[in-house]
């Protein structure tokens, strides 16, 4: 059977027209190559414009690669193929407070996709917008709520079922960690790791907490200035990291605990 | 003691609403550490910081048994002699710094306005320069590498980082007691948020500023602080030597709290982390008595009476029924 999602070459290239005969490039990911099979989570780590985020913008289809190409089980993903790839390949940001509209509520938030992207009538929709919910472990009456009526933890579920409406094989999440209190990134880490053991989601997560990664990823990729320097098996890399960054990274947060060094 | 807070209560009075924010909250400062004060969103952190340093706005009310600072009871003071002591010894920084800082000037006329003048020897007409050269200093000790450029830049043109090293040459330009940084990381890449880390450590010790760590980051606060106090919904949880309290909570919030970070927990990967179930009630409807109550795994009926705190074995916890308690 065709692996889950195939990334062959992938790169992005940044130009900027400084003067009309002049541009400036800039090299955001360096041509990348790697398998994600389902039930299983790749993590992505590294220092502020490494390039973590390119490579999470061009999955999730947000941006547009320069080269290469990404493969669904065995299918070539179209750049204009929006369908298919945001049915089966969505995306969660950081901060859920401003990616969601607050002026339009739950129930339309989780509505809108399965408009444009199914062909459900309108009863199969609202079932699937309860299902999603309880899911996410929210009541039904949240379709009434607005987003701005919502703790930060709700709206960080609300973010989560809009991205599972649509049954996606892959969640792509860019730091969806990093701003959240103790007690909600908990809960959220339980149900990602949950949602992965019920129906077999693989994730695609950018982080900044080792802690986290160690604990929800199978597979690692550290990134230095566009290229993914270090990758493999995530126990493994960071039991014994070979190359700087990782150390480095690993050495900021392993002080945990140690205090005064 | 530097800061001695004893129930501490801060009340929200609107036409609508009466109802404690804070509610009986204590805390002692030792004077020369790093103390962090940790909560989730809304707990009142922030809140008790603006209490502390008397600013906030008509329709709060702050009451306390006593507060404290170096052995004098700010709340008998007058508000002059009150904010003078406020102003001499007590500094703080926020998150979002680029925020802070007035967008119109360069970074070396904030930073030299901070500058007290008795710092500057010399007459009046070689002030000028004895001022650059302290803000140099001041920039250099932060740690700022590029300082010349550093000086005559915008704060747009810095990194949120170099901003907020920006934000700590402002406020030890006075040489503060106390510096209350609020979430100072928060948002921050782990790289320049242990640059922070570190350079608050570095200051602490080496200028014998004490240091009131405000965040909701655990695991910072278990690398950088001596001592924590633990605020949920506007009550004091706990409080303590940050060592003592991660081998032995007493209370059952600290001891979920520190489960929840998988390294500390020593989980298997991929396994279910310890936390609560539900989430911080809302300030319209907090519970009576203890707040965790609806969401704490120990409660029993006596919990809607509030737990008065107790002192035992160096902790400082508020709770009816506290765990590790054999022995
Ligand atoms: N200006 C305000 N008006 C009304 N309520 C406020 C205001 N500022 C803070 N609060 C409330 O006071 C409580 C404590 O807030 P805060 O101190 O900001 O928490 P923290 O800093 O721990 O996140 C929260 O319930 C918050 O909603
Ligand atoms: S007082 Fe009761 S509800 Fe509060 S923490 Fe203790 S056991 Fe839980
Ligand atoms: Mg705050």
């Amino acid at each position: 059977m065709a692996e889950l999602l195939e990334v062959e070459n992938l790169s992005k290239v940044y130009e900027r027209r400084i003067l009309p005969w002049k541009k400036q490039t800039t090299v955001a990911l360096e041509s990348v190559s790697f398998k994600l099979a389902s039930h299983s989570t790749l993590a992505i780590v590294g220092d502020t414009g490494s390039g973590k985020s390119t490579l999470a913008k061009l999955l999730g289809g947000a941006e547009q690669p320069s080269t290469g190409e990404i493969r669904l089980l065995g299918k070539k993903v179209h750049s204009g193929d929006h369908k298919n790839r945001c049915r089966n390949i969505r995306m969660i940001f950081q901060d859920p407070a401003t990616s969601l509209n607050p002026s339009i509520s739950i129930g339309q938030i989780l509505e809108e996709p399965l408009k444009l992207n199914t062909q459900l009538t309108a009863n199969q929709r609202q079932d699937r917008i309860r299902e999603t919910l309880a899911m996410v472990g929210l009541l039904s009456d949240y379709i009434w709520h607005y987003p701005n009526m919502l703790s930060s933890g709700q709206r960080q579920r609300i973010a989560l079922a809009r991205a599972l409406i649509l049954q996606p094989k892959i969640i792509v999440a860019d730091k969806p960690f990093a701003a959240m209190d103790p007690s909600t990134r908990s809960q959220m880490v339980n149900l990602f790791l949950q949602l992965q053991a019920d129906l077999g989601l693989s994730y695609v997560f950018v982080s900044h907490n080792l802690n986290i990664v160690r604990h929800i990823s199978d597979q690692l990729f550290v990134m230095e200035d566009g290229k993914v320097v270090e990758r493999g098996d995530t126990q493994t890399i960071l039991a014994d990291p070979k190359q700087v960054v990782t150390k480095k990274l690993l050495y900021s947060q392993q002080m945990l605990g140690t205090k005064k060094g | 003691m530097l800061l001695d807070v004893r129930n501490l209560t801060v009340t929200l009075k609107t036409e609508s609403l009466q109802v404690d924010a804070i509610d009986r909250m204590s805390l002692s400062l030792r004077a020369g550490s790093i103390h962090g004060l940790v909560g989730e969103t809304g707990s009142g952190k922030s809140l008790f910081a603006r209490a502390l340093t008397g600013t906030l706005s008509d329709k709060w009310h702050v009451r306390a048994d006593r507060m404290f600072w170096q052995g004098e009871d700010l709340l008998r003071l007058s508000d002059e002699r009150r904010n003078q002591i406020i102003s001499r010894d007590i500094a703080m920084i926020f998150q979002e710094p680029s925020q802070c800082l007035d967008p119109t000037r360069t970074v070396g006329e904030q930073v030299s306005e901070a500058i007290p003048n008795k710092d500057l020897s010399g007459g009046f007409f070689s002030r000028g320069s004895r001022r650059k050269e302290r803000v140099i200093e001041l920039l250099k000790r932060v740690g700022v590498k590029r300082y010349e450029q550093c000086f005559s830049s915008y704060p747009h043109e810095l990194s949120e980082g170099l901003c907020q090293k920006v934000m700590i040459a402002i406020a030890v330009a006075r040489r503060p007691k106390l510096l209350i940084a609020d979430e100072p990381t928060d948002a921050m890449e782990s790289a320049t948020k242990i640059q922070i880390l570190r350079l608050l450590q570095k200051l602490n010790q080496s200028k014998d500023m004490t240091v009131l760590l405000i965040t909701h980051d655990l695991e910072a606060v278990s690398q950088y602080a001596d001592e924590m106090t633990i605020l949920y919904s506007g009550q004091s949880v706990e409080s303590g030597s940050v060592k003592e309290l991660l081998k032995n909570p007493f209370h059952p919030y600290t001891d979920i709290l520190f489960k929840s970070i998988p390294k500390l927990g020593k989980l298997e990967a991929k396994t279910r982390l310890n936390t609560l179930p539900g989430s911080v009630p809302p300030l319209q409807h907090l519970p009576t008595g203890c707040r965790l109550g609806p969401r704490c795994p120990n409660a029993q009926k006596e919990c809607v009476v509030t737990p008065k705190s107790v002192k035992t074995k160096g902790h400082i916890f508020s709770c009816h029924y506290p765990i590790n308690q054999s022995k």
